[in-house]
């Protein structure tokens, strides 16, 4: 009850700003130019089969296949730059400047490079969650407490026993506010990767009905992704609470 | 009894600054001696190098000059050897109750399970029970001392140095701190170390006391608390015990330049 309460606001101004939408599309009447939400959920009814068996699982396997590779790679940069002062030296300044890099301008030659398979869209899914993953384990490893790291040495811990029982407890909670981040971009990744080039994919229907002109389909599967995204957000958060069960008692 | 559980040959630890070539002495050809058994207080001002005494004795520096003697023997490697109870309980928050005592244990290398049964007959004897899976954010101040407590004897050590572990508490949780580590002292057998800027504390606690004075600290100087054990706090307005109290307040402020 409580829950509900929390979100009543939130709610209460997405369905005004429905409203609004819905009776302005209405006046405006050019529907290939801006639908109205009912339009929009209609379309997502008809096309539901469409979208939902053909699209959707070649955009998720775009998102998981980006999301695997980016935690494995980020967290392995991380630990090793944590572990050595020259490895920190020389990659946390180019993962800096890595994100000056527009990596949507950036996109079509990976198109190029790796033709119409689906490596040209994961790559502009791992470039876009790369960063956040890396740097928030990397800032959570760094924070680990340099008062109980003296305590674990006067007990004799290893090396080892440092960076299990100390760095990566600490690190978790800023890893996982980094997936949060991440599970989001990577959705935002994988349309963009599918606008470019696909011949599947929630990004590549809506860019095709917008072709067509077919203002309805063109919104329907953009619900679906950011469906998507808010599922795997939730996912995250869930994993949270159940890793971070100490941070709930307090 | 007369073992010597600690002992520091003349030894010279020296900080090197950043800033100048340089290196500041802080301690300068220290030597004392902790008998087996013993609870011996070390007070002075701050800076005037007790944590620095603790660092070497959990062996986290190493003497420039000198050598450190645990039960007798030089100790060139003491990692490990010594229980330390820091200032700050330093439990980790991730960590239930159970898990934070049995910390030690688990890199001394024992089983899991055996940790943590070997803990659970104890947690009563620490007045903890019933709290063994609950995190350190939700017990108090006092409770969270006494599982450190709890943590450091686990580590296994005769020798177990405190550092100002009450500091933070309040005036009546503190003395009610202070009697119970005595009971617990007595009952396991240790020798404690204990580091505390409270007077009044280290003469209801030891049997000796250390003052360290200015920096470099070259000379300790020691005194025998005049006191039977079991005592009261009541014994603390003993005459002798005030004069005592006021001649190492008067010690104490002398190093201090205002």
């Amino acid at each position: 009850m409580k829950n509900l309460h929390s979100y009543l606001l939130s709610s209460l101004l997405v369905l005004v700003f429905l409203i609004v939408w819905e009776i302005g599309a209405s006046l405006y009447n050019k529907s290939f130019i801006l639908p109205t939400p009912t339009a929009i959920a209609g379309e997502l009814w008809e096309l539901k089969t469409v979208l939902l068996l053909n699209h959707l699982p070649s955009t998720l396997l775009i998102i998981l296949i980006g999301l695997v590779v980016s935690i494995v790679m980020g967290v392995t940069l991380a630990v090793w730059m944590n572990m050595s002062k020259t490895a920190e030296k020389t990659f946390y300044p180019l993962i800096i400047t890595s994100q000056t890099i527009p990596v949507i301008a950036l996109a079509p030659i990976f198109v190029l490079w790796f033709g119409y398979t689906i490596w040209s869209k994961v790559v502009v899914a791992i470039l876009i969650t790369f960063f956040p993953l890396t740097v928030s384990t990397f800032d959570g490893l760094r924070s680990s407490n340099k008062d109980l790291k003296e305590l674990l040495l006067t007990m004799g811990a290893s090396k080892k026993d440092i960076f299990f029982k100390l760095d990566v407890p600490s690190a978790l909670p800023s890893f996982f506010s980094g997936l949060k981040v991440a599970v989001t971009m990577s959705v935002i990744g994988a349309a963009i990767g599918e606008w470019l080039g696909a011949q599947a994919g929630l990004g590549y229907f809506s860019r095709r009905m917008m072709t067509q002109f077919d203002g309805a389909a063109v919104f329907a599967p953009i619900v679906l992704l950011s469906a998507v995204g808010i599922f795997l957000f939730l996912l995250v958060i869930c994993l949270e609470k159940i890793i971070l069960k100490w941070r709930e008692k307090q | 009894m007369s073992k010597e559980a600690l002992a520091f040959n003349d030894v010279t630890f020296r900080y090197q600054s950043e800033k100048s070539v340089e290196s500041v002495s802080i301690l300068d050809k220290i030597h004392f001696h902790v008998d087996d058994g013993e609870l011996v207080s070390i007070i002075g001002t701050s800076g005037s190098g007790k944590s620095t005494i603790f660092r070497l004795i959990t062996g986290l520096e190493q003497p420039d000059e000198g050598d450190i003697l645990l039960d007798g023997k030089i100790a060139k490697s003491r990692l490990g050897q010594v229980g330390y109870m820091p200032q700050e309980d330093l439990l980790m928050p991730w960590r239930t109750i159970m898990e934070n005592a049995a910390l030690p244990l688990e890199i001394k290398g024992t089983k899991k399970e055996e940790a943590q049964s070997r803990v659970l007959k104890l947690l009563a004897d620490f007045g903890l029970e019933g709290v063994e899976h609950a995190f350190p954010g939700n017990l108090s101040g006092g409770m969270r001392q006494r599982v450190s407590f709890l943590r450091t004897i686990l580590s296994g050590s005769n020798l177990l140095l405190l550092d100002e572990p009450f500091s933070a508490l309040d005036a009546i949780t503190r003395i009610n701190m202070q009697e119970w580590l005595l009971e617990q002292w007595k009952k396991w057998e240790k020798t404690i170390l204990f580091i505390t800027h409270d007077v009044e504390e280290a003469l209801f606690l030891s049997d000796r006391i250390f003052i360290l004075t200015q920096k470099p600290s070259n000379v300790i100087q020691e005194v025998k608390v005049p006191l039977e054990r079991p005592r009261t706090l009541r014994d603390l307005s003993q005459t002798d015990v005030v004069t005592l109290k006021e001649h190492l307040i008067e010690l104490l402020r002398s190093k201090v330049k205002i």
